[in-house]
């Protein structure tokens, strides 16, 4: 019997376990339960992952089915903020903060759980106006991966007792602990909103836009450059929302300027339905998408506009798809697995992002590169290696979670010799 | 002279030069209390090293002595978090003070820890660009205190805290380690460093650098001052604001106490029959405020503001927001010191809280001025003292605990802006468990195994739960350190 049967034959009587092609399924109903789970993966040392969509990344580890803990635990309009467990639906929370005329300031897929998005601080299309995710949480209570119970914040919107915890948690990818809950800021619905999107053969051309509609609006929510092979061509998207007299006028100014580009402009009308397909299409990491390799590179504005494509070969620039969500300063780069780049071009990127006080992080790989991860999102750094370890064996000593990013073994196969 | 050994000090003077250690008596009690002058105790070396490099290098003597070191910029801190808990040197960064680049096109900067924080709005103004986190100190802070103790302001409630200001930190670890945090994109790669260090209060290392955010100024900008007959409609048109998402960029609060030592000091003018002052700032392009200004007059009248002035012209915004600023000052011309609280509440929880602390402030015969940042429900009850009258003192620690207790009955916290310190190190049982404790502190053993860095800072000595320091500060009385 492997670790991990022993483990889910222990709580078989307690809790549901249910099955499916990517192994065994247990449903935490509560809390308590995942309280109760992460002190018994402690003992047993079985390695525990959050049911994301995806498969696990190691053998034996026992996939966690979070959906349940879906509750909203407080819900303050007047203050605007929300207290909600991790495993609720983003359409979920979206629908409750609409019966208030509020919403959440970044949208994700309908059917993501808040907790994926908290893991990895999932970018937005609406970062370009709100930032990151981090930004929006006030409070938030976690389970650490030796199975410590805490919390920091609350429902106050500024706080500074004691070390922010929750900046341990979000965006650490599950590797310290599991969040149960969180406080949100929320925002009310605007007034107005509207969508503009952009079509052009050249990104430069796409670029030289941007940065015009960048001094012709102040109300941009969404805004973004992208081109994926279903679209062809280079696109920016971009959403004005906010008081009606302004986003009618900023809205007037990008009509103007698109005639004088003679550009062709099509204006959406982003109903809810039609955000939601928006946000899902340029969700990359989002589990029903197919098999890709997802980078990205975190860089300064400028260097960003000044991007050397170059870098990439013909074929590799045509099969990419991109996007840049203008002000985040960030590119994402896509290439499904047939199409994935050698390793050289690859580490010339990774070279050059580097140059430039910047990062590239692997977001998401085919299952047949997954080494990728551990090569390209190891910290290098030998200071902040030595804090990534150290804070793993603080907080997840018996590595129940997710794992750390290892350099590859000495004398590792190259990012492609597998 | 010190407790530290001469080899120790000649070896601090020949890595910083001898001008730049400072060890006499005289000198050393200028140093013995930031802005909280309840707490004091002198440290026993002062170092001012001229760069990062030098930092580095005391820091790894003091990492071989074992010897706890503490940042220090301009002392203008609220919770004694410079306060030399176990001895040792403080690391003054006030010679690293140069803003070395401005970079509009990103727009960021890129300063020492030691800029003072208005510096750095006046070198960005010719950019349109500005920094957004401005706390009253903002003419002596520097960016490095900022840092650790993620400082607020005014412009807080609309632009954020100092953490959504950082991109990037160059910090000195407690070993002695140089290492960059960040970068001009603001992104991290699985853990979130600067998100940890911003607010640490000196206790993972040093701050050297930083990259930070400007933002660009806005296109208008319009300030108003509402007078209210009644306490709680001013703290109700508060939460009004807030909940009808008029998104003022400042909306700052003043009882009648304040108002009358502000117009006693600086001449202000503030009606002296009101009950309370809001100061309301909006922000943003013609278009938008506009409609905000007619939204927030028509709440305002709503809730029966007797008079609504608008500052017509820049000088007379500026001449508000400096009475606004040099309020806790302007009670140094009613008694020497005070004892700021720091606490944050919901917004809705306003005037029930002002009541309780007028309360308390009845119930311990203390003189108890508000001045604070009502958009974020950040309380300042400021109660006013004589250190010279030890009753009083006792009077008015009693009443900051009841006003603690009473915050965090409503769902508040402990601190907003100013940080935990020593000063509320002891309360902090209050809001955690023992387990949630120790959890935190395992952090600072990630940075600093050792206990180097700011010692004694944040936790209490006494961590059972729900018990809290009687009368004087317990590590102050353990230590052996000066009280008042």
């Amino acid at each position: 019997m492997t670790v991990s049967n022993t483990f889910l034959a222990a709580l078989s009587s307690h809790l549901p376990i249910t099955s499916s092609e990517r192994g065994p399924i247990l449903v935490v109903p509560s809390v308590e339960d995942l309280h109760s789970v992460i002190r018994l993966a402690n003992k047993t040392k079985t390695p525990l992952e959050p049911d994301l969509g995806q498969a696990t990344t190691r053998p034996n580890a026992v996939l966690l089915d979070l959906s349940p803990l879906n509750r909203t635990l407080s819900y303050r309009p007047e203050e605007h903020l929300i207290t909600i467990e991790s495993g609720i639906r983003i359409d979920q929370l979206a629908s409750t903060l609409e019966g208030q005329d509020q919403r959440l300031a970044l949208t994700y897929p309908g059917d993501r759980s808040l907790l994926s998005v908290l893991g990895n601080e999932q970018l937005s299309l609406q970062s370009t106006r709100y930032g990151s995710l981090r930004q929006w949480v006030v409070g938030i209570h976690a389970i650490t991966g030796d199975g410590h119970l805490i919390h920091y914040g609350g429902e106050v919107v500024k706080n500074v007792t004691g070390y922010d915890m929750g900046k341990l948690f979000i965006g650490s990818h599950h590797r310290f602990g599991l969040i149960t809950s969180v406080v949100l800021k929320v925002l009310p619905k605007p007034e107005m909103t509207r969508s503009f999107l952009f079509h052009f053969d050249e990104l430069d051309h796409a670029l030289r836009l941007s940065q015009k509609l960048n001094q012709l609006v102040s109300s941009a929510e969404m805004f973004s450059v992208f081109r994926t092979k279903s679209t062809f061509g280079w696109q920016v998207l971009l959403s004005l929302s906010g008081l009606k007299t302004v986003v009618q006028t900023e809205s007037d100014r990008v009509h103007q300027e698109a005639q004088s580009l003679n550009t062709d402009l099509q204006e959406l009308f982003l109903a809810p339905q039609a955000v939601q397909r928006w946000t899902h299409k340029l969700d990359w990491t989002h589990p029903e998408e197919p098999e890709a390799l997802v980078i990205r590179v975190a860089l300064p504005q400028k260097s960003l506009l000044d991007f050397p494509y170059r870098i990439f070969s013909d074929a590799e620039l045509k099969n990419a798809d991109m996007l840049i969500p203008m002000h985040t300063q960030q590119l994402w780069l896509r290439w499904v697995s047939v199409h994935v780049p050698p390793g050289e071009t690859l580490e010339a990127l990774k070279r050059m992002v580097e140059s430039q006080q910047g990062f590239i992080e692997v977001m998401r790989v085919p299952a047949a590169l997954l080494h990728l991860m551990d090569q390209y999102n190891q910290e290098t750094n030998p200071v902040l290696s030595r804090w990534t370890t150290s804070l793993k064996q603080q907080y997840d000593p018996h590595g129940i979670l997710m794992p750390v990013p290892q350099a590859p073994a000495i004398g590792g196969a190259s990012p492609y010799g597998a | 002279m010190s407790n530290l050994s001469s080899r120790f000090i000649h070896q601090l003077e020949r890595l910083v030069g001898k001008a730049f250690v400072l060890g006499k008596p005289e000198v050393l009690t200028t140093y013995e209390c930031d802005a909280c002058v309840l707490m004091k105790a002198k440290p026993d070396l002062v170092v001012l090293p001229g760069n990062t490099q030098e930092v580095a290098e005391v820091i790894r003597l003091c990492h071989q002595n074992k010897i706890p070191f503490i940042a220090r910029g301009a002392g203008t801190g609220l919770s004694g978090g410079t306060l030399p808990m176990r001895g040792g040197i403080f690391i003054g960064l006030s010679r690293m003070n140069r803003i070395l680049e401005i970079n509009p096109d990103n727009r960021t900067a890129t300063v020492e820890a030691g800029v003072v924080n208005a510096w750095l709005n006046r070198e960005a103004r010719p950019y349109n660009l500005f920094y957004a986190p401005d706390p009253s100190s903002q003419g002596a802070c520097t960016l490095g205190g900022n840092i650790a103790e993620n400082a607020g302001g005014i412009h807080c409630v609309k632009y954020g805290v100092t953490v959504d200001h950082i991109l990037g930190l160059e910090v000195v670890t407690p070993q002695g380690e140089i290492v960059w945090l960040g970068g001009t994109h603001g992104h991290f790669k699985g853990v979130n460093w600067v998100g940890l260090f911003v607010g640490s209060e000196g206790t993972f290392g040093i701050v050297t650098k930083a990259i930070v955010r400007l933002m660009p100024m806005p296109e208008t900008t319009r300030v108003f001052l509402a007078t209210f007959d009644r306490v709680e409609n001013a703290t109700d048109a508060v939460a009004a604001i807030m909940a009808n998402n008029i998104q003022p960029s400042a909306l700052e609060f003043m009882d009648e106490f304040t108002i009358r030592a502000v117009n006693q000091a600086f001449n202000t003018g503030f009606p002296e029959t009101s009950q309370a002052v809001l100061l309301i700032e909006i922000d943003g392009t013609t278009l938008s405020i506009e409609q905000a200004e007619q939204n927030l007059r028509k709440l305002l009248e709503r809730f029966e503001a007797t008079q609504i002035q608008q500052a017509e012209t820049e000088t007379e915004r500026t001449r508000l927001w400096k009475a606004r600023k040099g309020a806790v000052a302007a009670y140094g011309r009613i008694l020497p010191a005070f004892y700021l609280h720091d606490c944050v509440i919901p917004r809705s929880k306003l005037t029930e809280i002002l009541k309780t602390i007028q309360a308390i402030g009845q119930k311990y015969d203390v003189i108890i001025g508000n001045v604070f940042h009502a958009g974020d429900g950040n309380l300042h009850p400021n109660i006013l003292l004589d250190p010279d009258d030890p009753a009083m003192v006792q009077r008015v620690l009693a009443a900051g605990e009841e006003m603690i207790r009473a915050c965090l009955a409503v769902g508040g916290v402990l601190s907003g802006e100013h940080g935990i310190g020593i000063e509320k190190s002891e309360f902090m049982p209050l809001m955690f468990t023992e387990d949630e404790l120790l959890v935190m502190q395992r952090l600072k053993s990630v940075f600093d195994p050792d206990q180097l860095a700011n010692p004694e800072k944040i936790f209490p000595t006494r961590s059972s739960c729900g018990e809290t320091r009687k009368g004087l500060p317990h590590k102050l009385v353990q230590t052996g350190a000066g009280w008042i």
